[in-house]
């Protein structure tokens, strides 16, 4: 039994999401031997663009699937996941402006950068790309689309 | 002139500090609102309170960002 809603549905979706994906690729073209236009799309992200990364950073498989899975599974003790999303937006308000200006100055790339720059410790820096690398499957990333953890814009959006 | 700028720029400061820090007492002070009651449409306390933060804290951060970008 084919249920021809949600199949022509997901058909919709998924030639629209390729479509998108090829128009992209194309869509101002930077050198990808140079590490900022592979990981911060050449830090060259305006506004909107940049409202959607932290949107999509925000709302991926941990959002839809593991926290969904832990209240059925533990109850409200899964709720953590509402505070963290509302006290998060006031500390990036803080906090990014800033980081964004000393890693466009210091043309750091990386969280790791910074902080190997800024506590003058590899070892952290190291701990630092480890984790993001350990986090890097669920938040689904890809060249050119850097999360919330890489610095990723030329222009200030605030 | 000059000293009521700064005074009016540090009771700015001090007002975007509240605005900012305001989300985080209310919401990780978690014995505050883990009741059932008031319920809203059935929805126990502890339930629409959060989600009321959601747009409280919104709100509260475009308030600061207006505040700021003034300054």
């Amino acid at each position: 039994m084919v249920n021809w809603t949600a199949l022509t549905i997901f058909i919709i979706l998924f030639a629209v999401v390729t479509a998108i994906g090829f128009f992209a690729a194309r869509w101002r073209r930077g050198d990808l031997n140079h590490l900022n236009e592979w990981g911060l799309g050449g830090r060259t992200f305006g506004t909107v663009v940049t409202w959607f990364l932290l949107g999509s950073d925000l709302y991926t498989a941990y959002t839809f699937i593991a926290i969904p899975a832990l209240v059925f599974g533990a109850g409200a003790i899964g709720f953590f996941a509402v505070p963290y999303t509302i006290i998060i937006y006031p500390f990036a308000f803080v906090v990014m402006p800033r980081l964004w200006s000393v890693a466009r100055k210091h043309n750091y790339i990386t969280a790791a950068d910074f902080v190997r720059a800024r506590f003058d410790s590899r070892w952290l820096a190291l701990a630092v790309a480890f984790t993001g690398i350990i986090y890097r499957p669920t938040t689904r990333r890809y060249p050119g689309r850097p999360g919330i953890h890489g610095i990723n814009r030329n222009r200030a959006p605030w | 002139m000059s000293t009521n700028d700064t005074k009016n720029n540090r009771s700015r400061r001090a007002i975007v500090l509240v605005l900012l820090v305001a989300p985080f007492i209310g919401t990780l002070w978690v014995s505050t609102y883990n009741h059932v009651a008031p319920d809203f449409a059935g929805i126990p306390f502890f339930y629409w309170y959060l989600f009321l933060w959601v747009l409280i804290s919104a709100v509260l951060t475009l308030v600061a960002y207006l505040l700021t970008r003034r300054a």
